[in-house]
């Protein structure tokens, strides 16, 4: 006589297969749901913490130089401000990469803090320009004559043909 | 480099008659390494412009004293004691402008002589464009560092300097 065996070795595998796969599913979820729980309750606040304080430093910074110009009164100034520019100019191609970041390409918890990044990369570069044009007056000529006897040699060709290690006498 | 001027002093100075105009020669003294006398001559003209020139004590009444070389290998502190000298003249006159001519070695041409080149190399490295304005005139091996504050003063100062130059000095016009 046949008897009803519910032990069935085929039925009962596929079932702890498709229990095991819907466990890892489960996981999977779960840990994708953490994930953005944690990305709201911890990285997200963090972000827009860190966005705040750059956009507060960017404000103070932004009064200090409308208010503290740059004004070359002496040699050590100048060699300051001249060391300080050749030191940014080094920058120059990150800093302009940051600034044409996509903030789309972002993922948006991080959003507000590229875009304020940003904006403290314009202001920065802003600033440098105004450093930039501080020199202006020195690479144009101040006496003029019609004569070409005397050939005026501008700043920026006395600062790039000087080496850097001697003193300046006056 | 270009840090440690040899002590000098001031000797003398006088006044001087060179066609119809005149000039203020004054006359400083150093020693160098091996005790030798050298003498800087700073020539004070219209305008506030000095002229500044050196040679060895033993060649000064020689005609070609600041043509031949002193094979002495002290050209640097020699260049600083100039300088020293320079920064002394302007601390008394801020509105001090300063040239110099590169004279020929006496198979050398007049004009880009290694003199020079060479002490408008040192020039550029040391005097910085915040107090004057750099102009040279390889053609006359000449240089000239006009002084800013000046400008206000006298606003024509390298028009005037120019004709100066021309009547002291005979200059060829350069067409660059």
């Amino acid at each position: 006589m046949l008897s009803n065996n519910s032990y069935d070795l085929d039925f009962n595998s596929l079932n702890y297969a498709r229990k095991v796969v819907s466990w890892g599913w489960e996981y999977e979820a779960l840990k994708k749901s953490a994930l953005k729980f944690v990305r709201f309750v911890v990285a997200f606040p963090l972000s827009l913490l860190f966005g705040l304080w750059l956009n507060q430093k960017r404000k103070s910074f932004m009064k200090q130089m409308r208010k503290n110009r740059v004004v070359l009164h002496n040699v050590s100034d100048y060699r300051k401000l001249r060391t300080q520019l050749d030191e940014v100019r080094k920058l120059y191609p990150f800093l302009k990469n940051v600034k044409k970041l996509d903030l789309k390409e972002l993922p948006w918890v991080f959003r507000y803090c590229g875009f304020q990044v940003q904006r403290m990369t314009s202001t920065l570069l802003q600033y440098f320009t105004w450093l930039e044009k501080e020199l202006d007056c020195l690479n144009k000529e101040q006496f003029k004559s019609q004569s070409k006897t005397f050939k005026f040699t501008s700043e920026k060709e006395l600062w790039e043909n000087r080496n850097k290690a001697y003193n300046y006498w006056m | 480099m270009f840090d440690t001027p040899f002590p000098y002093r001031k000797s003398t100075y006088q006044k001087k008659q060179l066609g119809e105009d005149s000039y203020i020669e004054h006359v400083y003294t150093f020693r160098g390494k091996n005790n030798k006398r050298y003498l800087v001559f700073v020539e004070q003209y219209n305008y506030n412009v000095f002229a500044v020139k050196f040679c060895t004590h033993e060649k000064k009444n020689y005609i070609d004293r600041f043509n031949v070389l002193s094979h002495r290998f002290e050209c640097n502190r020699i260049l600083s004691t100039v300088g020293a000298i320079m920064r002394e003249i302007i601390n008394n006159n801020p509105y001090a402008t300063f040239g110099f001519i590169g004279s020929p070695l006496p198979t050398e041409a007049k004009n880009n002589t290694k003199r020079f080149r060479l002490y408008s190399l040192v020039v550029e490295q040391v005097i910085s464009p915040i107090l004057f304005e750099h102009r040279k005139s390889t053609n006359n091996s000449t240089y000239l560092m006009l002084n800013k504050d000046n400008m206000a003063q006298e606003p024509d100062l390298l028009i005037k300097i120019e004709v100066m130059f021309n009547e002291l000095y005979l200059m060829d016009s350069e067409h660059i």
